[in-house]
């Protein structure tokens, strides 16, 4: 089975879109994903800029209105969720594959 | 203080500013055109010696976008010290000792910035040199080489004594009007394909 070119994803991404299954603007998404991991990753802003410009263009997330007119606003798309989801289904099975190797 | 440098590369022009910065000083301005840096002494209600890093933009961006990405640098504890919507360098400095100590995370993130810094050089480099070439080529009866070709006046060079210097001084202004753009234009192209290669070769 061939697998889609975009995996695997960075952790990076996988946190932003993990963050971005409720509507945030950049900020809060990495407030959020500092949470999530329990502050091990901290998204730095160029960092984050760029990941959501790049996010953008892949169509794994949008733009949803809001009324805070100086912070855009994104959200994961159904190609973004179903980009999560392949790529949880191949951690899923290599977790399990560890389990059976006795980690 | 004032400070005149030019670089060819963000990752040295972020060291140096550090590098300044680290004595005791802020950066407050930059002016991108004549490439000087302004940098202020920190004063007793500084409460720390601030970072700054160097993000680019390759791309203009809507008035809205700008501000859009200003806001979330700042939500993030970065202050914009210079640059602008139409892209190029952006500097961002801490706001708080508590801010990141870098804008990236990643090296990923950062080469990639590099990477379209060293892109827009290699444009601008190519488009400077190609209008240079196509003014050379309009203006064949000038040789930039040359400074009697300067000079269009029929009958100049043939002039005597004191009739001569007078039609000089008189001709000058015209003769540099027509060369020195050609000569800013060579040099700004050969300065942003300086900066393209340099960053090829990293």
């Amino acid at each position: 089975m061939a697998r889609n070119k975009n995996l695997p994803l960075t952790e990076t991404t996988y946190y932003i879109l993990l963050a971005l299954t409720q509507p945030r603007h950049g900020y809060a998404a990495i407030q959020e994903i500092a949470q999530l991991s329990q502050d091990t990753v901290h998204v730095a802003a160029g960092t984050m800029y760029g990941a959501i410009e790049n996010l953008l263009k892949l169509k794994w997330i949008k733009e949803v209105p809001s009324n805070d007119k100086r912070r855009r606003v994104y959200v994961i798309t159904t190609a973004g969720k179903s980009i999560l989801q392949l790529e949880t289904q191949r951690l899923r099975h290599l977790g399990n594959l560890a389990e059976d190797f006795g980690y | 203080m004032k400070k005149f440098r030019v670089f060819l590369d963000l990752n040295r022009e972020e060291d140096w500013i550090n590098a300044v910065q680290a004595t005791g000083y802020r950066l407050t301005r930059v002016n991108s055109y004549f490439h000087y840096y302004t940098f202020q002494p920190l004063v007793a209600t500084d409460q720390f010696n601030p970072y700054t890093r160097l993000d680019f933009r390759d791309k203009w961006m809507s008035r809205r976008n700008y501000q859009n990405y200003r806001q979330f640098f700042s939500d993030s504890g970065w202050r914009l010290i210079a640059g602008g919507r139409h892209g190029g360098i952006q500097y961002f400095q801490q706001k708080a000792a508590t801010s990141d100590r870098d804008i990236f995370s990643d090296e990923h993130s950062k080469l990639s910035c590099r990477q379209r810094s060293s892109r827009y050089s290699a444009l601008c480099g190519v488009l400077f040199l190609l209008y240079v070439f196509y003014i050379l080529k309009m203006m064949s009866n000038v040789n930039i080489f040359d400074v009697k070709s300067w000079y269009l006046t029929p009958g100049l060079w043939q002039m005597q004594g004191d009739l001569l210097w007078k039609a000089i001084l008189f001709e000058t202004p015209f003769a540099l009007l027509r060369v020195l753009p050609v000569f800013l234009f060579l040099i700004v192209g050969i300065y942003y394909l300086c900066r393209a290669i340099d960053g090829y070769h990293r």
